[in-house]
This record gives C-alpha cells, structure tokens and sequence, in this order.
C-alpha cells in the first residue's frame, strides 16, 4: 500500500537515527536497509537523505568518517553520537504518545490496548 | 556523454550551489560515491550502464534543490570576532610597548608597522589552505628540520644563544620551538593508522627538533617543545590515532619516549643549575648571575595595588631594570600602574586562552583538536614563562609576554600562529572528514 509522503517527512530523522543505532553506516546502504525494512514502504530518496545526514551532522547529532571499500571505493560513514542517541530516545517517545493519540482517536476515543 | 562524465556533471550540479568551496570537493565525492552504488544496484538487476547511470541520477533527485539544501548545512564558522579580539590584544601591546619605549628614550624597532604587519600575518594565516600542509606533512617536517638545521651553521652566539641577521633584523633561533609543535602534530597526522610503527616513528621524530632546541641553546624553548609533544603524543595514544586501542608493546614504546625524555631533562637541569642557583640565591652571586634577580625584587617590593610604585633605592629608573623591554615588560606595567593593572592584562589574555581551550574541546574532529592544541600550547606557555618571570617565581626565558613584549619575531609568529589556529576551528567541519575511524 503506498503511503502519503507527508507522513514520512516528520519521521525520516527518527528513522535514520534508529538505522544508525544498530551500526554505522554510509547514505546507499541506509537507503537499502530503510526499503528493506518496511517492504519498500519508506523508499528514501538520496536527495532527501543527504541534506537530513549533514545536518544532523552539524548538530553533532551523527558524526561522520572515511572507509575504503572491498572495491577502493572511498565511503563515508555515519555514527551515532551519544547526543544522537538521547534524542533517538526522545523521538521515539514522542513518537509513542503520538500514535497512541492518533489510535485513540481513531478508534472513537478508546486507548488501543483495550480494543478487543 | 560517457557514464560517468554524467555522473560528474550532476556532482557539479550540486556542489556549484553550495557557497562554502572547501566543503565542495568532499560533499562531491559523497555523491559521486552514492551514485555508483545506486548505478551497481541496477546493473544486477539487468540494466544497461547508461540506463543504470540516468535511473540512479534520477533517484537522486533535482541538483539544484539538492545543492541548496546542502549549503544550509555548510557554513564556515566565522571566527571574524576572534580576529578582532587578537586585534585587541595587539592595541594594548602596542600602547604598552610605546610607554616602554618613551621612558627608556630607546630606539625601537617596535613601530605600529609591526603591529600592523603582525595582525595582516594573522589574517593571511586565517584564511590559509590547512589541507594543502597535510597532504605535505612528511615533507613539511623534514624541510622545517633542514631550514633549522642551515640556520644554526649561519647562525652567531650572542650572549650565548644563536641568533640570526637577516637585513637588519636579529632574531634569536629560539622561536623555532614556537614552529616545531604544528610540525610534529603535522607529521602525527601523516602517522594515523601506522599502529605500533607510526607510534615509534611519532616518538622517534620529536628527537631531531628538541636536539635542535638544545644546540641553539634554548631550555625554555626546549621545554616548551618537550611539553607540548607529550600532551600531543598523548592525545594521539588516548584517540587510537595510530589505529590501536591499548597494547603492551604500546605501552612499552611510551615509557621508552618518556624515560629518553626525562633523561634529556636531568641532563639540561644539570646544564643549568648555575642558572637556576643565581635565581633562587642570588645573594650568593649578586654582582653576577644574581644581579638581575635582586634588581626585580626590589622593583616588586616598591610596588604597590594600583598607580606608581615607591622611589626605587638601587635603580635609577625603571626603565634602567635589564630586559625591561622583553622579558620584563610585565614588571614595568606592575611598577608603574600597580598589581591590578598587570592581573588585568593577564585576565584579558587567561580569557582569550579559556575560549581557547573551549574551542579546542568542541572540536568535532580529533585532527582539529590535535592541530589546534600545537599551536595553543605554546601560547599557553609563553604566557605561563613571563608571568612567573614577572613576579619573580622563576627566571627569565626566551620568551616574553605574547603581543606585550619587544621583539618583532615573537610578534609575528604569534600572530601568524593564532590566525592558524583561527582557522583551523572555521574549517573544522571539513577537518572531521580527514580523522579516522575508532569506532
């Protein structure tokens, strides 16, 4: 089922960040691992990853280094800060309460986990 | 248009948009890199490379949106404010320094040209190409040794340091020791990820510029150097600069550098006890070595909190006090404005080295921290020499109070190796790109 792409735009940091909590990573692979993850429901364009990566990086939220690839090719790679991390949990709360709202709402006012 | 010439051009595309040219080169390569990929990707599934190449450039998007939503991210950090303070600091020497020179009736060679040279050199220095040294780091060091080395063949004991005539200018070798910590944290860099190697090498190469130091002679010089490698030295082993975490072969290659180190120090203590005896006792030598000791005393005795000090018995005049213009300034401003005027001169400057210090901390690279750590060091140091010189806690060195003293060299290098430094914390975006990975 595609989704609309307004919801997503929110969500992209969150989820890059949760990609980069697992490991480190370069802007291709993200891209891959983020398809694979959700069946092809977040397909990221690199357009729109890059920009959220360097600021991220501005904010010191991932930092960056350089990898030579098996094939000499000179990637670079994300890691997640420890300040990167605490906003990772921050997200993912807000993000928490945020559906919980939604489903409530949603389902005429009922929390989700009482719906039978 | 071939495949990749494509790929190229779209790099080009995105990059021309981002105003910050020294951030181009590595946001283009990021691209170029990303692109390959996507352009692999589709090659295993079945495409041709010009398709793959046209898909994958698809994928990414328009350049010119894409460009500008870089160049939000990329910004230098200005550090035009720093510029400005270091500006600061060169008015209050050059007003210090005219003081000096109006009552010692002396003809200096300290103009408001050199403060203006002295600030220009900083400047210059800001806004140089600190990539372009590190790719030359090894060459950088052995031309910096050469350079040192001819000097001290040309070079004329006076008063037994060797100095150097140049068009009428004199200056004494022992400002190398200022140069050779950017040096040696240059060549650490040409060392990242050498492992035990790069360690022993890194070790190995503070020899040659120490040994240069003791030739010239110049023991504060010497200790200056000595102490600001082991810090950088230090920091590369704590960072896994040289591409380990922690090894007994390690550990056994820094106790072998600390002990050379510590024999080299019991050596140039031994050298100089009589220096050091004249100043700690200068009554058992007061016509000598101790003579310039007993003069400070009691020009800090006859000083008071704030204004002029009391009438002074065994000097005519303040300006009559040896080194008064170099290594004791300070003591001229304490005597002729009081205590508080000389804490406040050094709280301008501690302020200046607290920010510093910050900086150097909030460096996101570690090769930031490292460069501007050589150049901050010494800084430290000199301010560190002339203090203690001035209130009479140690003797006088070769070194006088940054921007505050005589001497056009001490003024120039200073200036020109903040701006360094200046730079280094604009770009140090780019710089985090050039550390290596630990992780």
């Amino acid at each position: 089922m595609s989704i609309d792409k307004s919801l997503l735009t929110g969500s992209t940091t969150t989820l890059i960040l949760k990609l980069l909590e697992e490991k480190d990573m370069y802007g291709y692979e993200m891209i891959e691992t983020l398809a694979q993850k959700s069946d092809h429901t977040f397909d990221l364009k690199a357009g729109t990853l890059y920009p959220i990566l360097h600021n991220l990086e501005k904010k010191s939220l991932v930092e960056s280094y350089e990898k030579k690839a098996d094939n000499e090719r000179l990637r670079k790679y994300y890691h997640l800060t420890e300040k990167g991390k605490k906003l990772l949990v921050e997200k993912q709360q807000e993000w928490i309460s945020f559906s919980c709202a939604v489903n409530k709402i949603l389902n005429g006012g009922l929390g989700y986990a009482t719906i039978s | 248009m071939q495949p990749y010439h494509e790929i190229k051009s779209y790099s080009e595309q995105v990059v021309s948009n981002i105003r910050w040219k020294k951030a181009r080169a590595m946001i283009a390569t990021e691209i170029e890199n990303h692109l390959c990929d996507q352009r692999d990707a589709y090659r295993k599934l079945g495409d041709d490379l010009d398709t793959a190449t046209k898909k994958s450039i698809e994928q990414m998007g328009d350049p010119i949106f894409l460009g500008k939503e870089l160049d939000k991210a990329h910004r230098p950090n200005s550090q035009l404010l720093s510029i400005l303070f270091i500006g600061v600091l060169l008015s209050l020497g050059l007003v210090i320094q005219s003081a000096l020179c109006s009552i010692s009736n002396t003809t200096s060679t300290i103009s408001i040209l050199s403060y203006i040279i002295a600030f220009g050199l900083c400047v210059c220095c800001y806004y140089i190409d600190i990539f372009h040294l590190l790719h030359h780091a090894k060459f950088l060091y052995l031309f910096a040794l050469v350079v040192s080395v001819f000097a001290l063949f040309i070079a004329t004991p006076v008063r037994g340091v060797r100095m150097i005539s140049f068009s009428g200018i004199t200056t004494s070798l022992s400002f190398l020791s200022l140069v050779f910590p950017i040096i040696y944290a240059a060549f650490l860099y040409s060392m990242r990820s050498q492992g035990l190697r790069g360690l022993i090498l890194s070790a190995l190469a503070y020899f040659p510029p120490a040994l240069i130091l003791l030739a010239i002679p110049t023991i504060s010089g010497w200790i200056l150097y000595t102490v600001s490698t082991l810090i950088l030295l230090s920091l590369c082993v704590k960072h896994s600069w040289f591409g380990f975490i922690k090894s007994p072969k390690s550990a056994a290659a820094l106790m072998g550098f600390v002990l050379a180190v510590c024999t080299i120090g019991l050596a140039v203590s031994i050298h100089s006890y009589s220096t050091i005896q004249a100043f700690f006792f200068p009554q058992q030598d007061p016509y000598n070595g101790g003579l310039a000791s007993l003069l400070l005393q009691e020009v800090l005795r006859n000083s008071v909190l704030l204004g002029k000090g009391y009438p002074l018995q065994q000097l005519e005049t303040i300006a009559t006090l040896p080194g008064i213009q170099s290594n004791y300034s300070l003591v001229y401003l304490i005597y002729q404005f009081g205590f508080l005027a000389f804490g406040g001169i050094v709280l301008l400057t501690l302020l200046f080295c607290a920010w510093c210090i910050y900086k150097v901390y909030k460096q996101k690279s570690f090769l930031g921290a490292l460069l501007s750590t050589a150049v901050f060091m010494p800084f430290v140091l000199q301010i560190f020499f002339a203090c203690t010189a001035a209130v009479g806690y140690l003797p006088s060195s070769s070194f006088s109070f940054p921007f505050f003293s005589y001497g056009s060299t001490a003024l120039f290098l200073n200036a020109a190796l903040l701006g360094f430094m200046l730079s280094i914390f604009r770009d140090n975006e780019i710089l985090a790109t050039y550390s290596i990975s630990t992780h």
